[in-house]
């Protein structure tokens, strides 16, 4: 490793290393790559498989929540289904807000929502008829 | 009382305190008094919490006068390393980047002992976010071992090791990434567990290697390290790679437990005093009817670099969240990047910059598959040769340490030989599996551990063999720790 190298690597890992340190550093890196480089390199297709015991777990299915249990937490619902607020959004002032443009951040603070498609987003068909 | 409050141990504390012999705050006062009286000697604590710790103990008094069951560690003083958070205590990492962080929250560990109402000291040195063998890379003090002030108590959790040997505090935490519960347990004479990868919450233990960090108890005996290991083992759902785990009681007994000697552990390098202490404590073993074979675990002797490779890795990604900005040691510069690098600079201590810069070197493009790939399929390989072995056995016995405590300042300029230092215990963390250390002896007048290994979750087995040898040999010896 080189000092040019060592400057760069100090930089990639965001520390101020002052120049007079540079030359002890480089000796005291190169010194236990060294040992690192000693290595051997294994086959990865002649690799038993994992013996530690954080193993991934098998990837097996769980039941998830019955659809009545899901709903009966939700604050609104309508067919069956969670009702999403869709236009006027609570805690915003309709004229600082049109069109639902602003939404409140979890601080309170009112901040800018990305640009949507109003055309693309479906209102909820039954919003007016559950409020 | 005749006995000094401050030599009982843990189990002893709980029974007077049952019996109403001796009261919390009575425990209370003993331990603080302990630890003014030996403090200058030692520097094993970076804060005491003297008030809440006289507090929490009237509570517990107030419990028992009651008539409250209480559960065990109730009312007795536990010390806790630096790199576990502490909800309005300081926890540094023995670091200037951390050194006013004031956690709002408690570590799961903490919180347990908590509840169960022990009484939380102070918190430990270390070497910076756990990172060295001797304590002696701490931005703050240097721990002394109490055996021979002039020597080190191991790392990094020496400030936690030198307390319990030092009879400041019957248990006290560590973390073990490399060694680091094992080496200090062995230069300081007492018992320190690691346990299984996954057997005790990590969170809110500051990260070093994710993959290998794990918290552990220190005691003066193996039944109190298994009490305080019962107390803090257990699935969190804060932390995704805890396991269920009720440890099991304590083995009764060795008869016909089968005993590996791996041979690459006892091979060259041993001074002749720890090989004396090793052959003694297998003959004690075989003795209570232990049966010994020989057994190889050729990959161990590349366990040193994989560890360097895999830890310093995680360490750089781990410690990349200390930019000066959202918190910890901050400094002023021009542009974002270089008041970062300016706060990393002035905030980390050569040691942890060391291992960030061989991190970045391990995770850049070229170094990913030269090193790091190269350093997993070995750590595959180590713990491959491990089950093999315990196919076989139902334990290993292995040195802690090559030598004992080395003196302070011995190796503090040569990193590779400080690294040594770890040369037996790392193999375990890269397998993941629990290790213990208990004391066997002393050679040149320092005590010398010996390591049991198990397969994973077999805690109550290895804390079961160290109290049946800790039975035959006559347990924990006291070194009194003179004022200056």
């Amino acid at each position: 490793m080189t000092i040019p190298e060592l400057q760069q690597l100090a930089e990639a890992a965001r520390l101020h290393i002052p120049a007079d340190r540079l030359e002890k550093l480089r000796g005291e890196l190169a010194a236990i790559l060294q040992k690192v480089e000693a290595l051997p390199a294994l086959d990865a297709t002649e690799q038993p498989p994992p013996a530690r015991p954080d193993a991934l777990r098998a990837d097996a299915q769980q039941p998830s929540l019955a659809r009545q249990a899901l709903l009966a937490g939700a604050p609104h619902t309508c067919d069956g289904c969670i009702e999403v607020p869709g236009g006027a959004i609570p805690n915003i002032d309709a004229e600082a807000a049109p069109d639902g443009a602003t939404a409140a951040a979890p601080n309170g603070d009112a901040k800018a929502m990305p640009d949507t498609d109003a055309g693309a987003m479906p209102k909820s068909p039954c919003k007016e008829e559950c409020r | 009382m005749t006995t000094k409050i401050h030599t009982l141990s843990a189990g002893q504390l709980a029974q007077l305190l049952r019996k109403k012999e001796l009261s919390a705050i009575e425990i209370a006062h003993a331990t603080l008094d302990r630890i003014a009286q030996t403090e200058p000697r030692i520097e094993a604590f970076l804060s005491v919490c003297a008030g809440q710790t006289l507090a929490d103990a009237a509570a517990v008094d107030a419990r028992l006068a009651a008539g409250e069951v209480l559960p065990p560690l109730a009312g007795i003083p536990v010390a806790v390393k630096d790199n576990i958070c502490t909800k309005g205590v300081r926890t540094s990492c023995a670091s200037r980047m951390l050194a006013a962080y004031v956690p709002p929250y408690d570590a799961t560990v903490v919180e347990k002992l908590r509840g169960q109402g022990a009484l939380l000291v102070g918190k430990t040195n270390l070497d910076e976010f756990a990172m060295g063998s001797s304590c002696e890379h701490s931005a703050f003090q240097k721990t002394h071992n109490p055996w021979d002030t002039d020597r080190t108590p191991g790392g990094s959790s020496g400030g936690s090791a030198a307390a319990v040997a030092a009879c400041q505090v019957p248990l006290a935490l560590g973390s073990d990434t490399g060694g680091s519960i094992r080496v200090p347990a062995g230069f300081c004479g007492v018992v320190g567990l690691k346990p299984t990868y996954g057997a005790v919450s990590r969170y809110g233990l500051v990260a070093f290697a994710s993959s290998l960090d794990q918290i552990g108890p220190f005691a003066r005996t193996a039944r109190d390290a298994a009490l305080l290991f019962g107390a803090i083992a257990g699935r969190d759902a804060r932390d995704a790679t805890s396991r269920p785990y009720t440890p099991a009681p304590l083995r009764q007994d060795v008869r016909g437990l089968k005993i590996g000697l791996p041979k690459e552990y006892f091979a060259a390098g041993l001074t002749a005093g720890v090989q004396r202490c090793l052959q003694a404590a297998v003959e004690t073993l075989r003795g209570l009817g232990a049966e010994f074979c020989a057994c190889s675990l050729p990959s161990c002797r590349h366990a040193l670099p994989v560890y360097n490779v895999l830890a310093s890795a995680q360490a750089a990604s781990n410690l990349g969240r200390y930019d000066g900005l959202r918190y910890g040691h901050s400094a002023v510069g021009d542009t974002f990047a270089q008041s970062s690098a300016a706060a990393r600079g002035q905030g980390f201590g050569e040691e942890v910059q060391r291992r960030v810069l061989l991190g970045t070197y391990m995770l850049r493009r070229d170094g990913r598959e030269r090193y790091y790939r190269r350093a997993k399929l070995m750590q595959q390989q180590i713990a491959a040769e491990f089950a093999a072995a315990f196919a076989d056995c139902d334990l290993l016995a292995a040195p802690v340490n090559p030598a004992p405590a080395f003196r302070l300042g011995e190796n503090l300029s040569d990193p590779v030989a400080m690294y040594a230092a770890d040369l037996c215990t790392v193999s375990v963390n890269l397998a993941g599996l629990p290790g213990l250390s208990v004391p066997c002896g002393l050679a040149e007048g320092l005590p010398v551990g010996l390591q049991l290994i198990g397969p994973a979750w077999s805690e109550a087995a290895l804390l079961g063999a160290a109290a049946c040898y800790e039975d035959a040999v006559g347990g924990f010896a006291i070194k009194e720790v003179t004022a200056p």
